[in-house]
């Protein structure tokens, strides 16, 4: 976990959410990758919006899997990850490098508080 | 100068580190100890435990940095330790190394701190860059800000990457993306400095900001 010095706080709802989607991608890196595998998290807060990206060192998703993936009807990643932070007003993006594993970018706007 | 108040830890950091070839100068265990020893022997490294029995290891680092300028600290912290750990850091501390860490990596952190590299690892990538967004939520004229880059670096070396992973993909030098991580601490730093100088003040500290200048 890389996170700041203080908390990040969020509505409850949000937070569970956001905290499921990181869940579930970090079973992504134990599935895809194995237990040899590191995975760090890190929690970024800019303000106007939060966002955890998960990054591992494993072997990386080949181009055009995950879209295969989707497809397939296996949404593994799909709803746990993406739907889950569609539906909280955010967004998913994984990204893939060779060499440097996959990345998954979760990133939640922050609702602006009402007076 | 290895300062931690568990003496068989102390000793052993201290063999281990007499083993790789420093000069250990002293192993103490208490900080205010540590602030009066530091005087004399003006080490090059001090390997600091944030919790010791008589100060805040905080208050340590500070003092350190304070009477010897040319110190470079590096934290021992235990886990959940995270603000005093990024208060070190902005007094000067070098960087930090987790105490479960292994017998290598601590070596490694010590030879870069020795060799005047700050110990950048993700956790402190994520201190350095929540500080910067504590700072940016309320700035001032005064308030010190990160690039676009120097926060896109931050944040992937807060996911593990190393310089040279980082360099490839952002296609930099490996000795650029160095300079753009250890600038996100000197800007820190900077900030800090005036708060360095008031405590040294408050505290009745010889502070002295050229430590080649003569006897203050």
């Amino acid at each position: 976990m890389v996170t700041p010095a203080g908390p990040v706080l969020l509505p409850a709802h949000e937070a569970r959410e956001l905290t499921a989607a990181v869940h579930a991608a970090l079973d992504n890196v134990r599935r895809h990758c194995g237990g040899t595998a590191r995975a760090w998290v890190l929690v970024d807060d800019e303000g106007e919006a939060v966002t955890v990206t998960v990054r591992d060192d494993g072997p990386g998703i080949p181009p055009g899997r995950l879209a295969l993936a989707a497809a397939d009807g296996r949404l593994g990643v799909s709803q746990a990850i993406c739907g889950r932070m569609r539906d909280l007003g955010g967004s998913a993006r994984v990204m893939s490098t060779p060499g440097t594993g996959t990345e998954v970018r979760l990133r939640l706007p922050r609702r602006p508080a009402v007076l | 100068m290895v300062v931690d108040d568990h003496p068989m830890w102390r000793d052993a950091v201290a063999r281990d580190l007499t083993e790789a070839g420093f000069d250990v100068v002293a192993a103490l265990g208490e900080g205010a100890q540590a602030l009066r020893t530091a005087g004399a022997v003006r080490p090059d490294v001090v390997v600091l435990d944030l919790q010791l029995p008589d100060m805040p290891g905080v208050e340590v680092a500070r003092g350190l940095l304070a009477t010897c300028p040319q110190a470079r600290v590096l934290i021992l912290s235990a886990s959940g330790e995270q603000q005093d750990v990024l208060d070190a850091v902005k007094a000067g501390a070098a960087g930090y190394i987790v105490k479960s860490a292994g017998r290598a990596e601590f070596l490694d952190a010590v030879r870069r701190t020795a060799a005047g590299d700050a110990v950048f690892s993700p956790g402190l990538a994520g201190l350095v860059l929540g500080e910067f967004r504590r700072l940016a939520a309320s700035p001032t004229p005064d308030t010190p800000r990160l690039t676009e880059r120097e926060a896109e670096i931050l944040g992937m070396v807060g996911t593990g990457l190393s310089y040279k992973q980082i360099a490839q993909r952002l296609v930099l030098s490996h000795r650029t993306v160095q300079n753009h991580v250890q600038n996100t601490l000197a800007k820190l730093h900077l900030h800090n400095r005036g708060e360095l100088i008031r405590y040294a003040i408050e505290h009745g500290l010889d502070y002295r900001p050229d430590p080649d200048s003569g006897p203050g």
